[in-house]
């Protein structure tokens, strides 16, 4: 279990990250989500040990970090921001390097260096340089180097930056699979990746923590009881729209074309209207061909959050 | 001690297999023939006369000197200052081993392959060995005290290298502290106090050296020539430790 508690870290004297707290558990792949700035990096480097908080600590498994470091580090899996490699290594040089560094020796490191080549599938490429990869195995390589000593926490930083559609399914599925026994913390700016990925998100911005939940939770929390509709109509007459005048419902026309228009209408959840759209329609012989409700993402909380940081600071 | 030893080897490798250690190497081989040329051209003459030979082959050229000054910071520059660069200094800070492990590696293994540029001088002496007799024990002496002078300008040339992100930075500043070691002896020259000039003169690293050359072997340079050595290592973990807190 991973635990920060009120940290800090500055940089001549600006905050990077302030007072950031969160706990992650056992079997939790967490998201960690913000702009490009916020802090994401910062707070990783401070996990694995790669930076000192200014104030607050880190506990992992009960240990503080910074009186147990090396122990520490035996239990983590890091892949730095760029995923940084020494280049004029062949990928099984490199793994083994890396193995032997984080204490893995004989026999056990044969076999650990067997099994991160096939879960990353980098047999084919085990005799060629690093330098010589296409960023997609170099992203493999990375993944398979923070897994070697098979760690019990993975910190990856950013790990789908750069990779083709493919690539990244690729590298997801991988993250999903190998977190499953594991603690993960990944930091990205996409958000359709935490959705995908990760049971817990925390949004952070500006070096603070915005929100800390499960992605559903955070969608309905921010849902903030509005919804929108796509409707799209055939046979129109133009009574339709007029009665949807009469009956104070926020409308905008998408398309209009001949006989059919499409729709975007809002309302709050409270007064679902749906049912008086059928009846609006069967009143005006007008025919539905769709009419579909649309799920607040966690791009709306994140854009939301984000924004209102902006504003509130504007304000100021 | 096996951390610094998997460290030391991967390192020693990117001496091994990249241009720029062969580079380095073949200029060293390029001015050290030349000086044994000379060397050997001077001694056959029987109008000159030496007295210590071997001294001149170690410690009484220019270009023994140069090789010592210039050498050092080309190859320690990428040690920690490319780590930086690249970000692979992160791979090593999240690894389970400590910062001293880390310096310790680096200066190891531009260590070994300074020592292995100097080895290869020794085919000179197999080559002129039919020809005359040769001191054996005068000439380990004299790679002894190259291997103390060169360890500690690689010590400095490690120093150098943490506290710059820039190889060439690293390499000017590496530079600037082995030539301020180096002529920080001459000052004694310019001083008359028997005070000063006595301390001066222990630091005096020609001084020091010349001795080893002589076939002296005197423990007071060993130790010299150990704690700088020693207190620049040191002085590297600092830096690279408390780039953690800055």
């Amino acid at each position: 279990m991973i635990s920060l508690d009120s940290v800090s870290k500055s940089f001549a004297g600006e905050y990077a990250i302030l007072d950031v707290s969160f706990e992650v558990n056992k079997g939790d792949i967490l998201g960690f989500l913000g702009p490009n700035g916020a802090g994401k990096t910062t707070t990783m480097r401070i996990i694995t040990g790669c930076l000192a908080p200014t104030s607050g600590s880190v506990t992992i498994n009960g240990k503080s970090l910074l009186k147990n470091p090396v122990e520490i580090k035996r239990l983590i899996g890091y892949m730095p921001e760029n995923n940084p490699l020494y280049t004029d290594l062949t990928v099984s040089e490199y793994l083994r390097f890396r193995g032997k560094i984080k204490e893995i020796r004989g026999k056990e490191l044969k076999k650990r260096l067997e099994y991160v080549l096939s879960t990353c599938m980098l047999e084919k490429v085990r005799h060629k340089l690093v330098g010589t990869l296409s960023k997609g195995f170099r992203q493999r390589v990375g993944l398979a180097d923070t897994l070697i000593h098979d760690p019990s926490i993975l910190v990856l930083d950013e790990p789908t930056v750069g990779l083709d559609p493919a690539q990244i399914k690729q590298v997801r599925e991988l993250i999903s699979s190998i977190g499953e026994d594991r603690t993960v913390i990944l930091s990205t700016h996409i958000l359709s990746e935490v959705e995908s990925t990760c049971n817990r998100v925390v949004i952070i911005n500006d070096g603070r923590i915005q929100a800390m939940d499960t992605a559903e939770h955070l969608s309905a929390m921010h849902n903030a009881g509005s919804a929108v509709l796509t409707l799209e109509i055939k046979n129109n007459t133009g009574s339709f729209e007029k009665d949807l005048k009469q009956s104070d419902i926020l409308f905008t026309v998408q398309e209009s074309g001949n006989d059919q228009n499409i729709y975007t209408i809002r309302y709050t959840e409270k007064n679902d209207i749906r049912e008086h759209l059928f009846n609006l329609a069967v009143k005006n012989h007008s025919v539905i061909l769709q009419m579909s409700k649309e799920k607040t993402t966690l791009e709306d909380v994140f854009i939301r959050l984000v924004s209102d940081e902006v504003k509130e600071e504007k304000q100021d | 001690m096996r951390t610094i030893l998997v460290i030391t080897l991967k390192e020693l490798r990117s001496y091994f297999f990249s241009l720029t250690g062969y580079v380095i190497w073949s200029l060293f081989l390029l001015i050290e023939g030349f000086v044994f040329w000379f060397l050997l051209n001077a001694f056959s003459n029987p109008q000159n006369s030496f007295n210590e030979p071997i001294s001149h082959f170690f410690f009484g050229t220019f270009y023994y000197w140069f090789l010592l000054l210039i050498i050092p910071p080309l190859l320690t520059m990428r040690s920690l200052a490319e780590e930086y660069k690249s970000g692979t200094i992160d791979l090593l800070s999240s690894a389970p081993i400590t910062e001293a492990q880390i310096i310790m590696a680096k200066f190891f293994a531009a260590f070994i392959f300074f020592s292995f540029m100097w080895c290869s001088t020794l085919f000179y002496f197999y080559l002129i060995e039919p020809h005359t007799e040769l001191d054996w024990m005068r000439i380990i002496n004299g790679y002894l005290g190259t291997f103390l002078v060169s360890g500690l300008f690689i010590s400095a040339g490690i120093f150098a290298s943490s506290i710059s992100t820039s190889q060439i930075v690293s390499a000017i500043i590496a530079f600037a502290f082995a030539l301020l070691l180096f002529s920080f002896g001459f000052i004694e020259y310019f001083i008359s106090s028997p005070i000063f000039s006595g301390v001066l003169k222990y630091c005096n690293i020609m001084d020091n050296t010349i001795r080893f050359g002589q076939g002296i072997f005197d423990t007071r340079p060993v130790i010299f020539f150990l704690s700088l050595t020693v207190l620049f290592l040191n002085m590297s973990v600092a830096v690279l430790d408390s780039r953690r807190w800055r």
